[in-house]
Parts: C-alpha cells; sequence; structure tokens
C-alpha cells in the first residue's frame, strides 16, 4: 500500500482543479488527482468558443484558457496528478477509517490508494440516440454533438456537410455555428419542447447570426438512410409532445446532432452507496458539498449540470474547502439538525438539498432549475408553515438557465421544518 | 425601435434600440449593453474562434481566437485565412499566429500552448489529415476526410 493521501481528487475537469488548488490553500499538502485523460482541464480543452470566466475573471475566455488558468494556479502548488490513470472504485471507509480508491493505468497498472477525504469531480456524459429513442433506420452520420465538437476541435474531423441538430442545448447551438463557419450547411435545429435549452446569447450568436431556424415543439420522427443519413424527417408535436400527423418536413441531410442533455457521471458515486438525487441524477449533497458519505464530497457537472463553468469553479471550491476542513478535524455532527430544501411549485431541483442548520456561515448558496419559462417572477422562500422567509426578483426565469440564490444562514438555523423554494409569477405585475 | 438581446454575458438582457434617437440603449442592465446596442445596429462585430493545423505537437489541432472583435461580414473570409495556415509546435499560449487578421487590426492568437512530440511527432502532416481512415485516399483540403467525402466503410483493420 502507498502512502496515506489527506485528499484524492477523481477527475481533473475545471471541478477537480478548483476543488483541489482549495484545498491546498486552505492547507492539505497531500493531494492527489487522478484524471484518466492524457490531460488536465475536462470537456473544457474541446470548447474552444468563448463566454467562459466572465463571472470569475471578468473576462470572455475560451474553454482551454479558462482550464489553463486553474492548470497554471495548480502547477504553483505541491498537488500531485497521474494523468491516463481511470477511477474503477471507491470503497469508504467505516467509522472515519481512510477511503480507499481503486484506480489503473498502463503505466503504473492496477494502484489501491488510501485517503482521508475524496472529491467526485467525474463532471458528465451526453444523452444519446438511445437514451431518448429515434424512430428510423440505424446509420451512420448521427453523433452526440459533443462528439462532434471533439472530432472537429480537437482531431480535426468534420462530420458532415449538410447537418440538422435534436435538441437546443447550448452544445448543440455552438456546434450549430462552428460546422456552420467551417463549411457546413446547418439546416435547422430542432427542438422538442416550446422553449429553447439553451443560453439565449446563445440562440441569438450561434443561430440568428447564420440565419439557422429554430423549431421549437418539433422532433424527429424519421430517419432515412441505409449506409449514412439521407434524409430526416421533423413534425409539429402537441401540447402532449406527441407528433401531429400532417405537419412533416423532410430535410436532406447527412448528419444529425443530438443535443438532448447531459447525464452526470455517477457510476463510481452509487456503487460507493452514496444517497443520490433522482432529479438531478447526482448524489445528495449538504451545504458544503458533502455527500451522506462523510468524507466523500461532490462538485461540479457530477452533482447537477451547470452551464457556466464560473459556477462549477465557485461551487468546487466550496467542495475543496470543506474537504480541508474534514481532514483537519472539524467534522459535521451526526445528529446535526438538518433542513431540507423542498421543490414548490415551478422548480425542479435544488442544490443542496438538505442544510445541516448549525453547519452553515453567513449564507448558504443555493442552485436551481426551474420548470417552465416566465416573464417576472418571484422566488418566494417559505418555512414549514407556510411563512415568508425571503424573496428575490427576476425578470424572467428560465429552464436553460440556472438560477442561484444566497440565504442568510441565521434565516436557515431559525426556519421552522423544511424550506420550500418555489416560483410566483407575477399576476398583472402586482406581486411582491 | 430594434429589439436586441444583448450577447456580452450570459444574462442575456433584453435590449431596445432607438435608431432615431441617437441609437438610445434601454434594457440594459450595463454599459456594456449599451455599447453592445450601438455597434450591433452600425457595426456588428464578433470575437472569432476557431482552429488552426499544428504539427509537431501533442495535438494536431490548435484552438485559436480573435484578440478582439472583427466585422461580422469578414467571419467567413477570416475562417479561410485561419485555415490556411499550419503552425509548428511547441505552441505557447497567446502567441500569434496571424498579425493584423486581414487587415482588421486584429491579431489571430493561440488559445493554449501545445508541446513538441507525442501523439504527431514529425513535421509531416499529421496522418488524420493525410488520408482518409475509411478510404485511404490521400485528402487534398483539409476537411476533405469528412466523414462524408465517401461512403463511410468500416475502419481498415490490418487483414
Ligand atoms: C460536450 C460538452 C460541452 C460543453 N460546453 C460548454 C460550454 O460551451 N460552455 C460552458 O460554460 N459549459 C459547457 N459545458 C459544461 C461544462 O462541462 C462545465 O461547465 C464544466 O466543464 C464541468 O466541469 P467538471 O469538472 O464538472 O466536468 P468535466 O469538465 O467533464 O471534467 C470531468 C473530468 O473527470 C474525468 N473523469 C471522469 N470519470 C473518471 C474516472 N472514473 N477516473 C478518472 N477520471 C475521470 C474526465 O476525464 C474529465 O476530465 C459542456 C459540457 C459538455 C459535456
Ligand atoms: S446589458 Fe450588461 S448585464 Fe445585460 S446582458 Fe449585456 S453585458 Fe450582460
Amino acid at each position: 500500500m502507498e502512502k496515506l493521501y489527506e485528499l484524492i481528487v477523481i477527475g481533473g475537469g475545471p471541478a477537480g482543479l478548483a476543488a483541489a488548488c482549495q484545498a491546498w490553500e486552505k492547507g492539505l499538502r497531500r493531494i492527489l488527482i487522478l484524471e484518466r485523460d492524457s490531460e488536465l482541464g475536462g470537456i473544457l480543452n474541446q470548447c474552444i468558443h468563448s463566454g467562459f470566466g466572465l463571472q470569475r475573471f471578468r473576462e470572455e475566455l475560451t474553454g482551454p484558457e479558462y482550464a489553463g488558468r486553474f492548470i497554471e494556479m495548480l502547477a504553483d502548488t505541491g498537488v500531485e496528478t497521474r494523468l491516463d490513470t481511470m477511477v474503477l472504485q471507491i470503497v469508504p471507509g467505516e467509522q472515519g477509517a481512510p477511503h480507499q480508491v481503486h484506480a489503473v493505468s498502463a503505466k503504473e497498472g492496477y494502484q489501491v490508494l488510501e485517503t482521508q477525504a475524496v472529491v467526485l469531480a467525474m463532471g458528465c456524459r451526453e444523452r444519446t440516440r438511445g437514451a431518448i429513442s429515434i424512430p428510423g433506420e440505424r446509420p451512420s452520420g448521427i453523433f452526440t454533438a459533443g462528439a462532434a465538437q471533439r472530432y472537429l476541435n480537437m482531431e480535426g474531423y468534420m462530420v458532415g456537410r449538410r447537418v440538422l441538430i435534436l435538441g437546443s442545448g447550448d452544445i448543440g447551438l455552438i456546434m450549430a455555428r462552428r460546422m456552420t463557419l467551417e463549411g457546413a450547411k446547418v439546416l435547422a435545429c430542432v427542438e422538442l419542447m416550446p422553449y429553447s435549452g439553451g443560453l439565449m446569447r446563445n440562440i441569438v450568436q450561434c443561430l440568428q447570426d447564420f440565419d439557422i431556424p429554430l423549431y421549437l415543439s418539433h422532433t424527429i420522427t424519421d430517419i432515412k438512410g441505409h449506409d449514412r443519413v439521407e434524409q430526416v424527417t421533423v413534425s409539429k408535436v402537441g401540447p402532449d409532445r406527441r407528433p401531429i400527423p400532417g405537419t412533416e418536413m423532410v430535410f436532406d441531410c447527412d448528419t444529425v446532432l443530438l443535443s438532448v442533455g447531459l447525464i452526470p457521471e455517477n457510476e463510481l458515486t452509487r456503487a460507493a452507496g452514496a444517497d443520490m438525487d433522482r432529479r438531478t441524477n447526482g448524489a445528495r449533497v449538504y451545504e458544503n458539498m458533502e455527500t451522506s458519505i462523510p468524507g466523500i464530497f461532490a462538485c461540479g457537472n457530477v452533482v447537477h449540470v451547470h452551464d457556466l463553468v464560473d459556477y462549477v469553479s465557485a461551487e468546487s471550491e466550496r467542495a475543496g474547502a470543506a474537504a480541508a476542513a474534514y481532514v483537519q478535524g472539524k467534522r459535521a455532527e451526526v445528529n446535526a439538525r438538518m433542513v431540507e430544501l423542498k421543490n414548490g411549485d415551478g422548480v425542479s431541483y435544488t442544490v443542496p438539498q438538505t442544510i445541516r442548520a448549525d453547519e452553515v456561515g453567513k449564507m448558504v448558496d443555493v442552485f436551481f432549475r426551474v420548470n417552465r419559462v416566465t416573464g417576472a417572477a418571484a422566488i418566494a422562500v417559505r418555512d414549514g408553515e407556510g411563512n415568508s422567509l425571503t424573496g428575490f426578483r427576476r425578470a424572467h426565469l428560465a429552464p436553460g438557465e440556472m438560477e442561484h440564490i444566497l440565504l442568510p444562514g441565521d434565516l436557515v438555523r431559525q426556519a421552522a421544518g423544511p424550506i420550500t423554494i418555489a416560483i410566483e409569477e407575477d399576476k398583472g405585475g402586482a406581486a411582491q | 425601435m430594434k429589439e436586441l438581446v444583448c450577447i456580452v454575458c450570459p444574462r442575456g438582457c433584453r435590449l431596445q434600440v432607438d435608431e432615431e434617437n441617437g441609437y438610445a440603449v434601454t434594457g440594459n442592465s450595463c454599459p456594456r449593453g449599451a455599447e453592445y446596442g450601438r455597434n450591433e445596429l452600425k457595426n456588428p462585430t464578433r470575437v472569432l474562434t476557431t482552429t488552426v493545423r499544428v504539427t509537431g505537437g501533442v495535438h494536431c489541432r490548435l484552438p485559436v481566437k480573435t484578440d478582439t472583435a472583427i466585422p461580422k461580414g469578414m467571419l467567413f473570409q477570416a475562417m479561410e485565412a485561419a485555415n490556411a495556415v499550419c503552425v509548428e509546435a511547441p505552441v505557447q499560449p497567446g502567441q500569434v499566429i496571424i498579425e493584423n487578421l486581414l487587415g482588421t487590426g486584429a491579431n489571430l492568437i493561440a488559445g493554449r500552448g501545445i508541446g513538441k512530440g507525442g501523439a504527431f511527432p514529425d513535421t509531416t502532416p499529421p496522418p488524420l489529415r493525410g488520408t482518409s481512415p475509411y478510404t485511404g485516399e490521400a485528402c487534398r483540403e483539409r476537411h476533405s476526410n469528412s466523414f462524408l467525402a465517401h461512403r463511410p466503410q468500416p475502419v481498415s483493420r490490418p487483414s
């Protein structure tokens, strides 16, 4: 057995990098990052477009530039990294005993490492055609948008010439522009829901700039082609999201890109026995990003899908700091008073799911997503008896844009019962 | 009155720009939005991000961007210019790849560093670009090794 680490971070994307840097800052000295790719940076390495870091660095950086800033910061620390190393299993230690991390690499073979704390930062993967079952033949030419992004931006392949995009998530929108600039014809972007899943700014600068039509409330109902995609049929869907006969449009194209959502990559988390949240597909976490297993923390896309990397970094720094505190002996009380965060009307999930009332500092960060598009609305925070604790105003809300609020710690400590977060839309604009 | 969505930051403020009134902007939450609104109607510009070929490095593509925004109408011309260059590793982050791109005053700069060696060690064009992995044909242009240029066939395996 090798030396005992204080902290092992699984995944060297922006989440893992920020968590490791912060834990170093807080005084940990035996930190190791395990990354299965041959370099650090995670998915940012293929996101060559700009728009990262506006909040954090007040600059518009590209993905590789943003990752570069953190990789440089890491280089100033003594954090160890092992690349080309895939983590296979985490065995939680009983009763405060060290956790075991099992990993494998071509260079060092099978490794069993011991550590006091673990930060899970494995990111997410894309939903595929299989995951959403599109009818039609199974020719080549159907890619997830992120796979096409990697082929084009890192390996130098164009995956097609006449492209249809299913789903209006940010990666699909970004790829619509990227493929157009490289000379492909992007025929349309087709979205099942009546609203886009991507950021408004991406609809403007990726679709409208290039006159690419966006068909909301539409979906693919057939794909034709024997070896390669040749024709795709798109139909309008009704409010029940079922295709409406007679509304078919036929596109001659050779490529379909799927941008139909991301799934947090949690095989390790589940196998370790952490409590999961069905709505986020990630582990349930407390206010300090600790999972239900003491000493195992999680941050970034593995907890819930973020649209902005700036939030990933901030969240991961909290996880890194909490992991350091855990190693330094500041552990949460076993019998701490728990305050559940409940999803009220219009809210599809919150992170954290539970707050340990006695652990919170001055402010608690709460992230959530809404489940419908609204105009001006209030985010209402109420206690178990329905009394209003506080509220926040928003000019508009959309499921494609993650919301962030700061709850005062005192409010949480004094709250009676669970706290519910709900959306209250203005009726005639007079609501409080 | 023109309605726009500000794309300067993820907030996506809805702007109204009054062309008849000295391009007065309303709806913006910060001064950058006002500037964007005015420019968008007078002389729309964008930052271009793309890749250029790189040889002799650990990767075969280098992400690049213009260090300032260039006129929107010149994006495709700028793409042509970028696709015509091929740099040699090592590349430093921020290194100027094309100076004063098409006379716009903007430089095309490297978005990351790329070390020497690794998967594409020599300075001959990387194999992915040189021949199609599908047909073995030589590729003439940058992307003619598109998955499409030919009927896709199974990736050739040693027989
Ligand atoms: C295809 C794609 C495109 C995106 N585009 C944008 C965008 O344009 N703008 C934006 O703001 N956000 C974008 N995002 C969201 C972006 O991923 C997040 O903002 C951020 O990168 C998440 O960071 P992360 O560290 O949580 O995950 P990642 O960046 O995904 O990093 C996770 C890392 O963990 C490693 N890993 C996973 N499992 C293991 C294991 N078992 N052992 C060892 N290592 C492991 C992976 O190799 C990876 O390096 C995109 C996401 C995807 C999937
Ligand atoms: S006006 Fe300012 S705050 Fe609003 S989107 Fe533009 S840059 Fe962002």
